[in-house]
């Protein structure tokens, strides 16, 4: 830590950088120029750390903004001039930002604390023990009927059918499900409308014997079942 | 897959202007050795010791740099990798080889967040790596014999006073024993603890289950580190260790657990972990202790074995709605839950809970069968009560919800010979719930995870003929566990490619998890052991004999 204290204005220019809109439209050559100057005000003249690896990209760009911002200036007022200067020309004026900074300074405990749009690191990447789920199987991108009933691709089946106006609403894929059996028990509700509504037939039995209503009722699709059970 | 490789794409992108650089980032070493290494031992996946001569080393080197260079191109995993890992994996057999093609290869790499091993910004991993790098446990080159990295310290030379926090924190020891105390950490972890990838389920430790891991036999309250903030001492970080006797292959080693590393989610940017992990180290030195056991769900320079969850779906619509696992394309949710039903009554005669006089038998029947794997905890007779019996809960069966006590966190049966009386096997089995984020049905995943067991049919014979025949015994044995725990409601039994596990979790309809278990030594040299690959001749998973909470 420098023994500098920044200036009021300076906490204010940062405050209002932080969540600027006009920052997102600079390069990063500048929000690196404005990272360096930042670190050279709040905490030394030039990183106590060693650089880091060519592999942390990001980490090390900043170090070397850093590193560079404390050759160039000698004091953080210097530092500290340079930035509200760059802060000044990306829309900070030292008067509109006051409003800001009462409410950061109203409660310095929050400084604490991250900024929510700070998205948290992913919660997983860690020690101990890692959450698992089931490895789902490949993504298949099938545009078949029944692959349409699966996906819950309500326009894909809405085109099909217009095209394809001949198109057997009934037919069994290779395990002998019909498309309103894979709809039913997926809960794809849209499109059991649409195939009950092009005449599908509602009774068929599936290789388990089972009919779409009991698939729906199984899988705790009441919307599905409601459907099916009103005649 | 894709959103989080969206934003890693973007992160070159945001320069933070606010946030803390990490003081305590000393990156040493060459990155490209260490690449080099990684690529050895985490990708390939031979032994360290094949890489001892020059030239192969240089090949490799090269090797690894194109590969590099095709990474840091995109985000993807290069075709290379993919099909270098596929022969690999196909070479060496297993009963992986005949399920891998290039598409699961790149999934199972892609979830091994190889990227980010690579940008060496595995989230609190990459602080892992930098903490404690200098002793990671295969460390350069073949394991010459297996032993200490860095000598111990006496008391005296060992750093007297905490490590300094960042302004508004504070050190605080915590008292697992003080109901309040473990309430916060309970608070803590179930709030930030690890969740999975999708961000849709996190651990949920309970209280009983913290006080049951973190206080077995001969525990020191100092390696329970919290960090408070000052100025109203809320608890926003955690790391613990527990003592324990690890026997490395032909070595017992005296050494600490490392787990529960948690840092409040709103305080990732302050680098918080690797002063926790160096705090704790600190302690552990202060007692003596050189060595660590770890374990992460990533990949971080260099594990010692890697092990992966497999999963036996109990409750199919739960499971179902809450996306735990998905309905394959060639089945309905009906059809799953036929294929999956557990039959109402366990199979073995002389089945029975374990109880307070089986202590002696079982902890006897543990010592002989642990004998089995290269890696394992030693337990005594006053460890076994700790492990299997202090969890079993209060009052009656049935009073804590169907087939649980209240408080229950272990369950653990004995087959007891009923004409010898002899207890012969053994099982347990622990409760460990995870919060169903953002689902107002089902709240709480209920999983029971597979824990020790033991059966003397391995004690007996040998070669394939005892193979075969402790299988068998296997198969029953946690047959009768998954019984247990659907009866006892749980949604799903969880189990890792560990110990003798391999050869009977497809045949009790165990499917693959997503989730790896990477193990880790740190200050302690020895030869990759057997977990998800034979290792040495070693069959997968016998190297390791050691669940981790």
């Amino acid at each position: 830590m420098s023994d500098h204290k920044p200036s009021l204005d300076f906490q204010n220019a940062a405050a209002y950088l932080a969540s600027a809109p006009s920052l997102t439209k600079v390069s990063t050559v500048v929000k690196l120029e404005l990272y360096g100057a930042f670190k050279c005000v709040t905490c030394s003249r030039i990183p106590s750390t060693s650089r880091p690896s060519i592999f942390d990209m990001t980490g090390r760009a900043k170090w070397d903004a850093w590193s560079a911002a404390g050759k160039k200036f000698e004091h953080p007022q210097d530092a500290e001039k340079s930035y509200l200067e760059m802060a000044c020309s990306l829309g900070w004026t030292p008067s509109a930002a006051v409003e800001g900074n009462v409410e950061s300074n109203s409660t310095a405990e929050d400084d604490i604390w991250d900024k929510d749009e700070v998205p948290p690191s992913a919660g997983s990447g860690g020690m101990g023990n890692a959450v698992s789920t089931m490895a789902p199987g490949p993504e298949v991108i099938d545009k078949t009927i029944h692959g349409l009933a699966l996906s819950n691709d309500v326009p894909g089946l809405n085109t099909l059918l217009d095209k394809n106006p001949d198109t057997n609403l009934n037919v069994l894929d290779e395990y002998g499900y019909a498309p309103i059996h894979l709809a039913c028990d997926r809960g794809n509700t849209e499109i059991v409308k649409i195939l009950l509504a092009q005449g599908a037939d509602r009774n068929i039995k599936d290789p388990d014997d089972l009919s779409p209503l009991e698939l729906s009722k199984e899988a705790g699709h009441s919307e599905i079942e409601a459907l099916l059970s009103s005649a | 897959m894709s959103a989080p490789q969206k934003q890693k794409e973007k992160i070159p992108e945001i320069i933070d202007t606010t946030i803390d650089a990490d003081v305590s980032d000393n990156e040493s070493g060459s990155d490209v050795e260490e690449h080099d290494q990684f690529a050895v031992d985490g990708v390939t996946a031979p032994a360290p010791s094949t890489s001892t001569s020059q030239k192969k080393k240089k090949k490799k080197k090269s090797k690894a740099k194109k590969l590099l260079n095709a990474i840091r191109g995109k985000d993807e995993i290069p075709q290379a990798v993919v099909d270098q890992v596929l022969d690999k994996v196909k070479a060496e057999g297993g009963a992986a080889a005949s399920e891998a093609n290039a598409e699961n290869v790149r999934e199972a790499l892609q979830q091994m967040k190889i990227m980010d091993v690579v940008k060496g910004k595995a989230g609190i991993g990459g602080s892992i790596r930098r903490t404690w790098e200098n002793t990671s446990s295969t460390g350069e080159g073949p394991p010459i014999e297996d032993g200490y990295i860095e000598p111990s310290k006496p008391r005296a030379e060992v750093r007297q006073e905490p490590f300094p926090l960042p302004k508004d924190f504070e050190w605080s020891t915590l008292d697992i024993s003080d109901p309040v105390q473990i309430k916060e950490v309970y608070d803590l972890l179930s709030l930030n603890y690890i969740e999975d990838d999708q961000a849709a389920f996190r651990f949920q430790y309970s209280a009983e289950f913290l006080a049951w891991a973190l206080m077995p036999p001969g525990y020191h309250k100092e390696w329970h580190v919290g960090v408070r903030v000052s100025s109203n001492k809320k608890l926003v970080a955690f790391i613990s260790g527990i003592p324990m006797n690890l026997r490395i292959r032909k070595h017992v080693v005296p050494l600490v657990e490392i787990n529960y590393l948690c840092v409040h989610k709103k305080l990732r940017s302050k680098r918080l972990a690797p002063v926790l992990i160096k705090e704790v180290t600190r302690q552990c030195h202060l007692k003596g202790i050189f060595q660590a056991i770890y374990t992460a769900g990533i990949v971080i320079p260099t594990p010692v074995s890697v092990c992966r969850y497999y999963h036996r779906l109990l409750n199919i619509p739960k499971l179902v709605d809450t996306r735990f696992c998905y309905v394959p394309r060639h089945m309905t949710l009906a059809r799953m839950t036929r294929v999956n039903k557990v039959t109402s009554s366990t199979s073995l005669p002389g089945l029975r809970e374990m109880e307070e006089k089986d202590i002696a038998a079982v902890a006897e029947l543990y010592t002989q069968y642990m004998k089995r794997f290269d890696m394992i905890p030693m337990f005594d007779v006053e460890e076994i009560r700790h492990h299997f019996l202090s969890g079993k809960g209060q009052g009656e069966i049935g009073s804590g919800g169907v087939g649980r006590r209240q408080k229950q966190v272990t369950w653990s049966y004995v087959v007891e010979d009923r004409e010898t009386g002899k207890i012969t096997d053994f099982f347990s089995f622990y409760s460990l719930p995870s919060t169903v984020i953002g689902n107002t049905t089902y709240p709480l995943l209920e999983a029971a995870y597979l824990y020790y067991y033991a059966s003397n049919v391995g004690l007996k014979g040998e070669g394939a003929e005892q193979d075969e025949a402790l299988k068998k015994r296997l198969m029953a044995l946690v047959g009768d566990a998954l019984v247990i725990a659907n009866e006892a409601k749980f949604d799903v039994f969880n189990a890792l490619s560990l110990m003798d596990n391999a050869p009977i979790l497809q045949d009790l309809k165990f499917g693959l998890g997503d989730g790896f278990l990477n193990f880790y030594l740190y200050n302690w040299r020895t030869a990759p052991l057997a977990g998800l690959n034979i290792e040495g001749g070693i069959p997968a998973g016998r190297g390791i004999g050691i669940v981790m909470l």
